[in-house]
């Protein structure tokens, strides 16, 4: 529904509540994000999913991916764990503040510019048109998206979503489907590294997935049909919750 | 928004991700129901590796997918990125393997 992934909800939970090893429950989390990544691409409208904005962006967050995966046991967790509090919670606070904003051109005859799309808008009930901006400042956020899944196993759609819709002016619809595609890629760059070192589980990450599989498919259901205000009011508690979440954890 | 026409190899490639998309579900479904039932028993680990191994492929089956797309509609600068991308997957796994 968010383009996020189940990571960012499992990790803790896995990690938190059922005390398993932070390694272990990033590996399951980076499973569940590729599950999510693939039911999503198989349901969406292919539409609403900017294949060249999103591959572009992808370079940036693999390259994100490998690394944080390469250094998740050298980063001390607390540190992680305050920088990423505070990163969601400066996040949540852009949405709010942009509930109203939709990013979409209603005019269809305006050209999208090379990384903007075109998709049919269910709320406009019309075909819109959106341009992308700050395409430097995406890649900036690809690469710290893509380190966030290697390191944590959440996925990074948690940093790209919110900040594809509130700086580059992607919709959130596209910009959580775009999302989808790509968090599946970044996670696939880490996840071969967890298996290879057994953190991975099957009977856990077996469990996980099958879950994904059912949840994931009711997002899109629910996505498809809830408006962009309360799906980014959604996006901010997420947001915020994860936020005091890694916040608790950390002090 | 139309669309343009799938190329016969995206089409293969279409087939090719259904296939191991309901594959690896399936494996995982039954394996998980298997290892429940016999714990000591390798077929329901089997299937669930295999299910595993199946779900990492779906992405870098997404990313030759998009490789066609990029082809078909002659879009240099998405072929550029989607092989730069599929070059670090596949120097990141090469890398993961030589560690091991």
């Amino acid at each position: 529904m968010l383009g996020l992934g189940g990571g960012v909800f499992l990790v803790p939970f896995l990690n938190v509540a059922l005390g398993f090893p932070l390694n272990v429950a990033s590996g399951v989390g980076l499973m569940t994000v590729v599950a999510t990544s693939s039911v999503v691409a198989r349901g969406t409208n292919r539409g609403l999913v900017n294949l060249r904005l999103g591959m572009v962006l992808q370079i940036a967050a693999a390259a994100g991916g490998y690394y944080g995966g390469s250094y998740a046991e050298r980063i001390p967790e607390h540190a992680l764990q305050l920088t990423f509090a505070a990163v969601t919670a400066v996040i949540a606070a852009i949405m709010l503040s942009r509930l109203e904003r939709r990013n979409v051109i209603l005019d269809t005859s305006i050209e999208p510019g090379p990384f903007g799309g075109r998709y049919y808008d269910g709320e406009c009930c019309q075909e819109v048109v959106y341009r992308t901006r700050r395409v430097p400042a995406a890649l900036g956020i690809s690469l710290a998206a893509g380190s966030i899944s290697g390191l944590l196993g959440i996925g990074g759609g948690i940093l790209q979503v919110p900040a594809l819709n509130a700086w580059c002016g992607v919709p959130l619809r596209a910009a959580a489907a775009t999302s989808a595609i790509m968090i599946g890629i970044t996670a696939a760059a880490s996840a071969p590294l967890y298996y290879a070192r057994g953190d991975i589980v099957p009977p856990l990450a077996a469990a996980a997935v099958l879950g994904t599989f059912f949840g994931s498919r009711a997002g899109l259901w629910f996505g498809e049909r809830a408006r962009a205000k309360w799906l980014k009011i959604l996006m901010a508690a997420v947001l915020l919750f994860v936020s005091a979440m890694y916040l608790t954890k950390a002090l | 928004m139309t669309r343009p026409t799938e190329s016969s190899f995206q089409r293969i490639v279409s087939a090719l991700m259904l296939v191991v998309f309901w594959a690896s579900f399936t494996a995982l479904g039954v394996g998980l129901v298997l290892w429940l039932a016999a714990p000591a028993t390798d077929a329901g680990a089997l299937a669930m590796a295999g299910g595993l191994l199946g779900l990492l492929l779906m992405p870098m089956l997404r990313v030759v997918w998009a490789l066609a797309t990029a082809l078909g509609s002659r879009d240099w600068l998405m072929l550029a990125a989607t092989l730069t991308v599929l070059a670090i997957l596949i120097a990141l796994t090469l890398r993961d393997a030589a560690t091991q």
